[in-house]
């Protein structure tokens, strides 16, 4: 196990009217048995009157629209150790690295979503989707 | 080359869905009437394959896509299901007589587009030999203003599928009659297909000249709106030659022409053409023989 650490610093931002975080992380991951995984962690801020549901459905649906090959596997409520929230499995095209796989889980933090998406090449999907299940087990607030 | 089903994904004017021509799984309707109110996306769904074809030929958007994608989205997407002939399977080394094309409309980069399809649409000849995709839009009329387009393949062969408004589509027509003195066979073609089309009008091959009630017409400017209509339908398929081929027809009743003769003068333009026609005449639906899109509320 390697404990990730999202925040490694602190900063005091001067003087803020509004704050927006769209922060973004990308970590690229070689599992043991050679499966290349990149999991990327992504706050957005959620619009006005907007449901989680009605989000993760506009996050599909802009791929859909937008990518070729889309293929959306599963789309189900998922209950982690300490977040709840909507897990997808969808697949497509990539221009540059061929079919591959998407595992990612949707939640609302603060009125916030969060989306923590792993992406495999499509015949490492069983991998990608093991990994990904388990280290949703291990996230822990702070 | 048939059009089994265009799936539309977030098209502007046009309800998502699959629009389906297909009589089996690998058969297609010839004859598909897409019917709806004013507004309904009749025409937007025959845009949609025009620019499809566009983007499959030419290999990069043009202005006029960007009406295709909702305002407040960056892409929209359609999925055309083709049918190949036995040749046109073979020409591509296709597995299976159905292929599809996925094509996305405002794609930041220049879209991996199908060249299989592409291929098959790219080529042209002055013959009905090489199937076609003809869209004879609603924009459609004949145009006596001068600067006429060649009668050669190479600019007709720009003239055939465009989704942005083609002001010089038939400008050629008047050349186009002064050359079947010199060509018996495209004379009588088109005279064949100009007697289907109108109760009218004809051409007079003896005297060289278009008639209208047996009265020889001094200038084309004499023809009526009906007549003019039947007469630049039946001159682009004696002309290019539209066999096999996809036609698209935006209000086939536009300028007149009733059901009964525009339904027989489009069976008559060439053979085993798919005619996809659409219409918000009641006339035109009663009775039509072949699959019935409607369009509207809760489609």
């Amino acid at each position: 196990m390697t404990p990730y650490y999202c925040n490694d610093a602190v900063i005091q931002l001067q003087s803020v009217h509004s704050l927006r975080d769209r922060t973004r992380q990308c970590l690229e991951i070689v599992t043991q048995d050679g499966a290349e995984l990149e999991l990327v962690v992504e706050r957005s801020p959620m619009a006005a009157g907007a449901t989680l549901a009605s989000e993760v459905d506009a996050s599909i649906a802009e791929r859909k629209r937008s990518v070729r090959g889309f293929e959306l596997a599963s789309v189900t409520s998922r209950d982690y150790p300490e977040v709840s929230g909507t897990e997808a499995r969808l697949t497509y095209l990539d221009r540059e690295r061929g079919p591959v796989f998407f595992h990612e889980l949707h939640y609302e933090v603060a009125r916030t979503r969060v989306v923590y998406a792993c992406r495999s090449r499509l015949s490492d999907a069983a991998v990608c989707d093991q990994w990904m299940q388990a280290t949703l087990q291990t996230l822990r607030l702070r | 080359m048939k059009l089994l089903a265009v799936e539309a994904i977030d098209v502007r004017g046009l309800a998502n869905g699959v629009y389906s021509f297909a009589k089996g799984p690998e058969e297609a309707h010839e004859r598909v009437l897409i019917t709806g109110d004013s507004g309904a996306g009749k025409t937007r769904l025959l845009e949609v394959i025009v620019a499809a074809c566009e983007l499959l030929t030419i290999h990069e958007p043009l202005p006029e896509h960007a009406s295709l994608i909702c305002p407040e989205n960056r892409t929209s997407k359609t999925i055309l299901s083709w049918l190949l002939s036995a040749d046109e399977q073979a020409t591509i080394a296709a597995p299976r007589p159905v292929v599809t094309s996925e094509i996305i409309f405002g794609a930041s980069q220049p879209e991996e587009l199908d060249s299989r399809i592409g291929f098959l649409l790219e080529r042209y000849g002055h013959d009905d030999a090489t199937p076609k995709i003809e869209y004879f839009s609603e924009q459609r009329r004949l145009d006596l203003g001068g600067g006429g387009a060649s009668l050669d393949e190479d600019t007709q062969v720009q003239l055939r599928a465009t989704m942005g408004p083609t002001p010089r589509k038939f400008s050629w027509l008047p050349a186009f009659l002064d050359a079947l003195a010199g060509d018996s066979a495209r004379a009588a073609r088109f005279a064949s297909s100009l007697e289907r089309f109108s109760p009218s009008c004809a051409w007079d091959a003896t005297r060289q000249t278009l008639t209208s009630r047996g009265r020889p017409l001094g200038s084309l400017r004499e023809l009526s709106a009906s007549e003019a209509d039947a007469v630049t339908l039946s001159a682009t398929a004696a002309l290019v030659g539209l066999s096999g081929s996809i036609v698209l027809i935006d209000r086939p009743d536009l300028h007149g022409l009733d059901a009964a003769h525009a339904l027989s003068g489009l069976a008559g333009l060439g053979s085993g053409n798919q005619l996809i026609m659409a219409t918000s005449s009641p006339a035109f639906a009663a009775g039509f023989a072949g699959a019935v899109i409607a369009l509207g509320a809760g489609q």
